[in-house]
C-alpha cells in the first residue's frame, strides 16, 4: 500500500477524495438529516460554529447540510453528463474507425467543427435554446464532451485495426460488432477511463458555471455553482456563503483530476516500464 | 535652446491641465440599473429619475420631506372646484439648446405627454386626467378632466418634466436629455455611463460641481466595493446587508457613511387574477397569509425596513399597518386553501429579475408550507419586461402566475394605488400586472382622487386598502428604507420619497 502511495501519489489523493465523496454522498444525507431547504430568516449569514460549521447563508440554511446535499447532485451530474457524452461519443467513435472512409471524415469533420466551439459557450447556447434547469444544462455538457469521446475512441480503434490478433479475429469470421465491442472496446477502456475521469472533473466545473449563471440547477437546489452565486451578493459582508461551496468545486476537480493522472500514469505501460 | 522652449512649453501645458483637472470637482454616482430613456415622459424607473433629474425641471418639485415647492412655475392657484391650475412661469429660464423656457414651450412639452399618438410609456397616469393645457399671458392653465388632490404632486413628477420643444420635435430626446436643469447632457455610453455637465446659463444658483458621471452595477457587492474603493462618491441603493458596514466604529465608516430615509420602494408579488388557481380570491388570500413578512424585513432587509400588509406605504397619508398580521397564519391559509378545493396544493411560476429572487426564493419556502410550490424563472431585465407587461393570452401561454417586483411614488396614495390596481392601468398598458379588475375599487380610487377633503380622502383610502386586502391582487412584502452611501469627502447629497437621489447640490467638504 505504501508502495502504491510512493509510486502513485496523485492516484492515491485522487482515490482518497473521490472515495470520501462517494461516502458523503451516499450515506451524508442519511446520517446528518435534515431539510437542506429549510429556511430561517432570523438566523441569516451566520458564522461558522459548532451548531452551523460551514455557517448560514442569506436565507438562514446550514451551508455544511447544503454542501452534503449538493455531493449527491454533483455525482447526479457527473454519471448523468458522462455517461450520454461516451454513451453516444464512444460508439460513434469506434464506428467511424471501421467505416469507409468518406463516412470517417465526415464524423470526424463534423467533430473537428464542434471543437472549434469553446464548450461552455456551446453549453450556453443550447441551454438558452432547451430553457434553464439542471437537466437542460447536463444534456448541454454532455453535447460539447460527446467529440471528445468520439475522436478518443476512434483514433485508438484506428490503431489497432490492423493489429494481429484483429486480423486473425476478421479470418476467423467474427462479426464486425464482435470485434468491435468485444475486443476492440476492451483493448482501448483504459484511456478511455482515464479520459471519463478527467471529463468528470470538467462536467463538475461546467456544471457550477452554467448553475452560477442561473441556467443549471434552480432554487432552491443545494447546487454548489448556485450556492456560490448566492454567495457573492453578501461577499463584502460574509466571506462563507462562497467560500465553502467554492471549496467543495475545487477538491472535486482535484479528486477528479489527480484521479485521472493517476490512472494515466498507473496504466501506461511505458511508463510502468521506467 | 530651441529644443529647450519647446520642452519648456509641453511642462506648463501639463502643469495647467493638470491645474485645471484639480479644481474641476465632478462625482460618480453608481446606481442599481442603467437609464431607460433620455425622454423624462418615456420611463418609470426610479433609477433614470435620479439620472434625468439634474437635467430636467417641472413646473413644481417637491423636497425631501415631500412638500412642494417652486419649479419653473413661482406660483400657482387652484380653483374652488380643483379642475383648473393656472402657473406663472419664471421668467428667462432657457433650454440646453438654447430655446426660451416660455408658457409656449410648456404646454408643448405637457401636450406631448398626453397625446396617445406619442405613446410614452410614463404618461398613463397624465392621459385622461389633464383634459387641456393653454398658454395665458406669462401663464400656463391646465384643466383637468375632474378634481384630483394631488395634482401638484403628480406635476413634480420627473415624467411631468418640461423638455426643450426643438428636441422634442427632432425626436432626439430617447437618447439625449434636453430640458432646463443644472446640468447639461455630456454624452450616455451604454453599458458604461452617462456624463451631464454644468450648464452655465441656469436660471438659478450655479451647482459647485462641474460634472456628474452616472454609473451603475447590478451587483449588490460591486457597488458596496465602489463606495469603499472611491470608485464612487456616491452609491444608491446600498444593499441592507452591506448597511451595517458602515456603523460607527467599523472599518468602512471611515470612509463613507449610509444614509436612511423612510421608504418608498414597496415590493409585492403581483398574482395573475385570471389565471386558475389564482382567479380565486380565497386561493390569493391564502397566498397571502402563509407569508411571515416580518421574517422578510428580518431576513432580507436585516432590518432596514418594515412589512407591508396593504397597498400604501406607511409613510402616507392614510396608510394602514400591519400589526399583528405581519406574521404568517398558516392554518388559515390551509382552511382557506381547503374552501377553494386546492388543499393538496398546486403549482406555479414566478418571473423575477436578480434582486428580486430572494424574495422569491423565501417565499418559495413559505408557501410550501401550504402545499404551493413556487417554480422560479429568473430573467434578464428586458426578457423580464415582456414577461411582466405581457397581455393575459401571453401570460397564461407561459403559465406566468406571480410577478415579483418594487414600486416607488411619492408619499401620494393616488400615485400607488391607481397605477397597480385600476383596471385601465392593465398590463401592457399600465403597471397592473395581474390584470385586476374590480369596479367598485375603481369606483372609490376616481372618489378618492376626487376628494378634496383629506379627511374624507383618508377614510376612502381606508376602505380602499381593506378591500384590496380581501381580494389580494397583489400581495404587499415590504417597505424597503432608501439607503444610500456617500463618501465622507461629499455633503449635500439628500434623497427623494421616491427613492431619487439628487446630487445637484452635492460639493466637497472643505479641507481643515
Amino acid at each position: 500500500m505504501i508502495r502504491i502511495m510512493r509510486r502513485h501519489p496523485a492516484l492515491c489523493l485522487g482515490a482518497m477524495l473521490c472515495g470520501l465523496a462517494l461516502v458523503l454522498g451516499a450515506i451524508g444525507p442519511v446520517v446528518i438529516g435534515g431539510d437542506p431547504s429549510a429556511q430561517d430568516l432570523y438566523h441569516v449569514l451566520q458564522p461558522p460554529s459548532w451548531t452551523h460549521p460551514c455557517g448560514t447563508d442569506a436565507f438562514g440554511r446550514d451551508i455544511f447540510l447544503r454542501l452534503i446535499y449538493g455531493l449527491r447532485l454533483t455525482m447526479y451530474e457527473v454519471v448523468v453528463s458522462t455517461a450520454c457524452a461516451a454513451g453516444i461519443g464512444i460508439p460513434l467513435g469506434l464506428f467511424s474507425a471501421m467505416a469507409p472512409s468518406w463516412l470517417d471524415r465526415a464524423i470526424m469533420g463534423l467533430s473537428d467543427m464542434a471543437f472549434a466551439f469553446p464548450g461552455l459557450v456551446l453549453a450556453l447556447l443550447i441551454v438558452s435554446l432547451l430553457g434553464p434547469g439542471l437537466f437542460h444544462a447536463l444534456l448541454a455538457i454532455a453535447a460539447f464532451s460527446i467529440p471528445i469521446y468520439t475522436r478518443l475512441a476512434r483514433n485508438l480503434t484506428h490503431a489497432l485495426r490492423h493489429a494481429t490478433y484483429i486480423e486473425a479475429l476478421q479470418v476467423l469470421g467474427a462479426s464486425r460488432a464482435r470485434i468491435l465491442f468485444r475486443h476492440m472496446l476492451r483493448n482501448i477502456a483504459a484511456p478511455v477511463l482515464v479520459q471519463i475521469t478527467l471529463g468528470a472533473g470538467t462536467v463538475v466545473l461546467s456544471a457550477a458555471s452554467l448553475s452560477f449563471l442561473g441556467l443549471g440547477a434552480q432554487p432552491p437546489m443545494p447546487e454548489w455553482g448556485t450556492m456560490m452565486s448566492d454567495g457573492r451578493n453578501v461577499l463584502g459582508a460574509a466571506f462563507w456563503p462562497c467560500l465553502f461551496p467554492g471549496l467543495a468545486i475545487a477538491l472535486a476537480v482535484i479528486g477528479l483530476n489527480c484521479l485521472g493522472d493517476g490512472l494515466r500514469e498507473a496504466l501506461d505501460a511505458r511508463s510502468e516500464q521506467s | 535652446m530651441r529644443r529647450s522652449v519647446f520642452l519648456c512649453c509641453i511642462t506648463a501645458g501639463f502643469a495647467m491641465k493638470s491645474a485645471a483637472a484639480a479644481c474641476a470637482a465632478g462625482l460618480t454616482v453608481m446606481l442599481a440599473e442603467p437609464p431607460r430613456s433620455m425622454d423624462p415622459a418615456d420611463q418609470n424607473a426610479t433609477a433614470t429619475h435620479s439620472i434625468l433629474a439634474p437635467f430636467y425641471e417641472s413646473l413644481v418639485q417637491q423636497d425631501e420631506t415631500g412638500s412642494i415647492r417652486p419649479g419653473l412655475a413661482t406660483r400657482w392657484s387652484g380653483s374652488v372646484d380643483g379642475r383648473v391650475w393656472r402657473f406663472t412661469l419664471r421668467p428667462h429660464v432657457l433650454f440646453h439648446d438654447g430655446a426660451p423656457c416660455d408658457p409656449e414651450a410648456v404646454a408643448a412639452s405637457l401636450k406631448r405627454l398626453i397625446d396617445p399618438k406619442a405613446g410614452l410609456a410614463g404618461a398613463g397616469v397624465f392621459r385622461g386626467l389633464i383634459m387641456d393645457v393653454a398658454e395665458d399671458g406669462q401663464d400656463v392653465v391646465i384643466t383637468l378632466a375632474r378634481p384630483y388632490a394631488d395634482i401638484l404632486h403628480l406635476l413634480a413628477m420627473t415624467q411631468a418634466a418640461v423638455v426643450s420643444p426643438i428636441a422634442a420635435r427632432g425626436g432626439t430626446l430617447g437618447r439625449h436629455a434636453d430640458g432646463t436643469g443644472p446640468f447639461r447632457f455630456g454624452d450616455w455610453q451604454d453599458g458604461d455611463h452617462v456624463r451631464a455637465l454644468r450648464f452655465d446659463r441656469y436660471w438659478g444658483a450655479a451647482p459647485s460641481l462641474d460634472w456628474i458621471n452616472w454609473t451603475w452595477s447590478p451587483e449588490p457587492s460591486v457597488v458596496n466595493m465602489a463606495l469603499q474603493t472611491g470608485d464612487a462618491n456616491v452609491v444608491m441603493p446600498i444593499s441592507p446587508v452591506f448597511a451595517d458596514l458602515y456603523t460607527p466604529g467599523r472599518p468602512a465608516s471611515a470612509e463613507a457613511v449610509v444614509y436612511r430615509a423612510p421608504g418608498s420602494a414597496l415590493f409585492w408579488a403581483a398574482l395573475n387574477t385570471r389565471l386558475p388557481p389564482l382567479n380565486d380570491p380565497r386561493v390569493r388570500r391564502a397566498l397571502s397569509l402563509s407569508i411571515d413578512r416580518r421574517a422578510l424585513v428580518a431576513g432580507l432587509l436585516h432590518g432596514n425596513g418594515q412589512p407591508a400588509c396593504f397597498a400604501i406605504t406607511p409613510e402616507t397619508p392614510g396608510a394602514r399597518g400591519c400589526g399583528a398580521a405581519a406574521g404568517a397564519d398558516i392554518d388559515q391559509a390551509r382552511t382557506l386553501l381547503e374552501q377553494a378545493g386546492w388543499h393538496k396544493g398546486f403549482s406555479i411560476t414566478a418571473v423575477v429579475q436578480e434582486p428580486e429572487e430572494p424574495i422569491a426564493e423565501a417565499l418559495q419556502a413559505m408557501w410550501r408550507s401550504i402545499g404551493v410550490r413556487l417554480v422560479i424563472r429568473r430573467q434578464e431585465a428586458g426578457v423580464w419586461v415582456q414577461s411582466a407587461f405581457a397581455p393575459p393570452d401571453e401570460k397564461k401561454r407561459s403559465e406566468t402566475g406571480v410577478i415579483i417586483s418594487s414600486w416607488s411614488a411619492p408619499f401620494v396614495a393616488d400615485l400607488q394605488i391607481r397605477p397597480l390596481y385600476a383596471a385601465a392601468s392593465a398590463a401592457p398598458a399600465g403597471a397592473n400586472l395581474g390584470f385586476y379588475d374590480n369596479p367598485i375599487v375603481d369606483a372609490e380610487i376616481e372618489a378618492a382622487a376626487g376628494t378634496l377633503d383629506p379627511i374624507g380622502r383618508a377614510a376612502l383610502y381606508g376602505t380602499i386598502q381593506t378591500r384590496l386586502a380581501d381580494d389580494a391582487p397583489m400581495l404587499p412584502l415590504y417597505v424597503q428604507d432608501d439607503l444610500f452611501g456617500v463618501r465622507r469627502d461629499i455633503e449635500g447629497v439628500t434623497s427623494l420619497p421616491d427613492g431619487e437621489i439628487v446630487v445637484t447640490q452635492a460639493h466637497r467638504r472643505p479641507v481643515r
